[in-house]
């Protein structure tokens, strides 16, 4: 009798560890964990890593909307050289996984300079085919990212799409976006992965070119390739030009009432 | 603003804009999924669902892939991307016209059919015909090349609005007909039948493509650095003040074997006693006369069922009742007039028992007026519900509680039935909506209960 429960006791310690230790390394609770990937690493390794982990995103293209304040011009590159600037926003749609940079210019108050941020494209988004215009990654070029960098500051930020199990209850008006402030000590991509998932990092610092009519090859990251897209309407300027109904919201007086079906109903494009 | 496409030459094609009304129709024929109460449960809409094609036939990876890819059994028809594009690449070259004609049969076909998303990559073959000094991987293209690197198109649920349904933990009815566990973006409608049971109906689920973006920022640089490399202070180790002796335990408290031993005994044997066991539904007439009960015997009295040997003889037993109402029995007299007596030659040729059983049948279904929205767009939620049992129900309450996502316009909810509308905040930063209808809905009847929210 003792040699059966003793060998039960065996058999349920061997079948009860491998659980123990899994519920241990899924534990949520786990206080550290060690990201190998950081947002200060150089541009280009992020976007590497995520390719070996997970390469199903890989050579898709991602919309991308690059906006700022007025006037803002923004030339992308091509080729191995930079094209005639445009006034932002500019979308287009980048290969995920490439490092793009870009120049900027005609940045308000400060005539004549110009700054030349990159843009690493780590992951992509999942809309609905057809749609991908209508919900590019917003790139924002502030005035004060602009003012720091001219000061010789190095900013970056981690654009994240938020997980809207946990979105934060805070109304935003279209364009706007929720900014988070880090330490240069903290990892802002480990922040950026606490609030949903990180889609691409702004680097914006003051490193200028040595020789813009020399080989830019390494400059450019190698110049990914980029495509045009069309743009998305927007519903005010609809609005304003007539096409589009104003969408008023009727009061209900709280009596029931029957609410008569409209055919043909536009639709936002 | 955007780049020209002819002004730099890199694509002289137009993007072919989606079918918009085909789109909205289908999209709000996914998002009404409704739920049955006796056959089915709470139904979750996906948000759109794939199937692997010739296009995307690749490896599928996560289990919600496997999941989507298994579920969805929707074989692509003649024209769609996926066979267009093999049969173009026989040759190795694939027509503009033709690529054109891919283009807007993908863009045309519904989120859930089996078209490849990555739209981009048929309809330019720049990259495949050049030298790539990039490095970059390049997307795959028509041009010759096999169609078996591209990609399976995937979703991701944090780009989508849910509302609807019943989240864990589920919705418990407390005694005072509130309700417990509305989970944020959780809608049921709970209510009480004629016998008192108490339903909880969870609606479907309904998806909202609306991915916000939020960004960190970190700034570092050399200006403020300067502020980290002087020394501005020297943390100095404190040297503890008092130290704590911990005591040796002196004595400890030895734990007391039993004394005595109380022995239970067990039994001896076991006595069985077992009885017949009562059929439900047998009620034997008791004190009842022969006479006046010479039908007894059948079992559509006894027990409330009938066989076929005996409809012959309960057709008798409904002769011999119209036979017993004879002229020689009592007559009632009133105000002179006698009593008339009714009866009906007509003999049953089938009869028919119904169990009307006590079930929970309230119907109930949401739908959403977007599919895909921005933040500031509005999207209109409707709720229709209808009693589909055999009784009326009571006390319907109808409660939805919005995600973090979605704010209720004010004033915006409209009720075809009389209910009284309740607005209270949730523990997310957003709202919980409850309708509590005034009057009972009785067989057939139903109701829409509709409202606006901005999503933020």
């Amino acid at each position: 009798m003792r040699t059966i429960l003793l060998s039960c006791l065996t058999l349920s310690s061997f079948l009860l560890t491998p659980t123990s230790s899994l519920v241990a390394q899924t534990s949520p609770t786990l206080p550290r964990v060690h990201y190998l990937l950081d947002s200060r690493q150089p541009p280009g390794m992020v976007a590497s890593a995520q390719a070996n982990k997970n390469p199903t995103p890989l050579g898709a293209f991602q919309a991308v909307s690059v906006s700022g304040p007025e006037g803002l011009q923004v030339a992308l590159a091509k080729d191995g050289m930079f094209l005639p600037p445009l006034e932002a926003p500019v979308t287009t749609a980048m290969l995920v996984g490439g490092v793009y940079r870009f120049r900027v210019t005609n940045i308000p108050l400060r005539p004549g300079a110009e700054l030349y941020p990159t843009l690493e494209i780590i992951d992509r988004l999942y809309s609905p085919p057809g749609r991908e215009h209508r919900f590019p990654i917003p790139v924002q070029l502030t005035e004060e990212d602009l003012r720091l960098a001219l000061k010789g500051a190095f900013v970056t930020r981690v654009i994240y799409v938020e997980d809207n199990d946990n979105a934060f209850p805070f109304a935003f008006e279209p364009g706007q976006q929720r900014t988070t402030d880090v330490l240069p000590t903290d990892n802002a991509l480990q922040v950026a992965d606490r609030f949903g998932r990180p889609v691409a990092i702004l680097r914006i610092g003051s490193r200028v070119p040595t020789n813009l009519q020399g080989d830019l090859t390494q400059f450019l990251y190698g110049c990914p390739p980029w495509r045009p897209l069309p743009v998305a309407p927007d519903r005010d300027k609809l609005i304003e030009q007539g096409l589009w109904p104003a969408g008023e919201v009727a009061e209900s007086d709280g009596q029931p009432t029957e609410e008569e079906i409209k055919q043909d109903y536009p639709r936002i494009p | 603003m955007t780049y020209n496409p002819t002004r730099y030459g890199s694509d002289t094609r137009q993007v072919a804009l989606p079918c918009r009304i085909p789109s909205l129709r289908i999209a709000v024929a996914l998002a009404c999924c409704c739920v049955f109460i006796t056959t089915v449960g709470c139904g979750t809409l996906l948000p759109y669902q794939q199937s692997p094609t010739s296009v995307g036939a690749q490896a599928v990876n996560s289990p919600a892939e496997q999941m989507i890819a298994e579920s969805s059994k929707i074989v692509p028809t003649k024209g769609l991307a996926g066979e267009a594009v093999e049969k173009s690449s026989e040759n190795g070259v694939v027509p503009q016209q033709e690529l054109l004609q891919i283009r807007t049969v993908a863009y045309n076909q519904p989120p859930n059919a089996a078209v490849a998303s990555e739209t981009y990559a048929t309809e330019d073959c720049e990259y495949c015909n050049s030298s790539n000094p990039s490095g970059y991987p390049l997307p795959p293209c028509a041009c010759g090349q096999s169609p078996a690197g591209q990609l399976v198109p995937a979703w991701d649920r944090q780009e989508y609005i849910f509302d609807g349904g019943d989240q864990e933990p589920t919705v418990m009815i407390r005694k005072d007909w509130s309700s417990a566990g509305v989970n944020p973006t959780d809608t049921v409608v709970y209510y009480e039948t004629e016998t008192g049971k108490v339903c909880v109906q969870p609606t479907n689920r309904v998806p909202i493509y609306a991915p916000r973006f939020g960004s960190v920022r970190q700034i570092a640089g050399v200006f403020l650095a300067e502020r980290t490399q002087g020394a501005m202070r020297v943390h100095q180790p404190v040297v503890a003040g008092s130290i704590e002796e911990r005591d040796v335990v002196g004595t400890m408290a030895q734990p007391l074997a039993p004394e005595g031993q109380q022995q239970v005994h067990l039994l001896d044997a076991i006595h069985e006693n077992i009885a017949g066991s009562l059929v439900d539904g047998i009620v034997p007439p008791h004190g009842m006369s022969e006479a006046r009960v010479a039908h007894e015997g059948t079992e559509v009295l006894a027990l409330g069922t009938i066989t076929d040997d005996e409809i012959a003889e309960l057709g008798e037993f409904i002769q011999n009742a119209q036979t017993w109402v004879a002229p020689e029995s009592l007559s009632i007299m009133m105000d002179g007039q006698v009593a008339g007596r009714l009866s009906s030659a007509k003999n049953p040729a089938e009869i028919y028992v119904y169990e009307i059983r006590d079930k929970c049948a309230l119907r109930v279904c949401k739908t959403a007026s977007h599919s895909i929205a921005n933040v500031g767009d509005t999207v209109r939620f409707t709720l229709r519900f209808d009693n589909a049992g055999a009784k009326a129900v009571r006390n319907v309450v109808l409660s939805d509680n919005l995600s973090a996502r979605l704010q209720y316009i004010e004033g915006s909810q409209q009720s075809s039935v009389k209910s009284s509308f309740t607005l209270t905040p949730n523990s997310v930063g957003s709202q919980k909506l409850t309708w509590e209808l005034e009057e009972s809905l009785k067989t057939g009847e139903g109701g829409t209960i509709s409202f606006d929210c901005r999503v933020r």
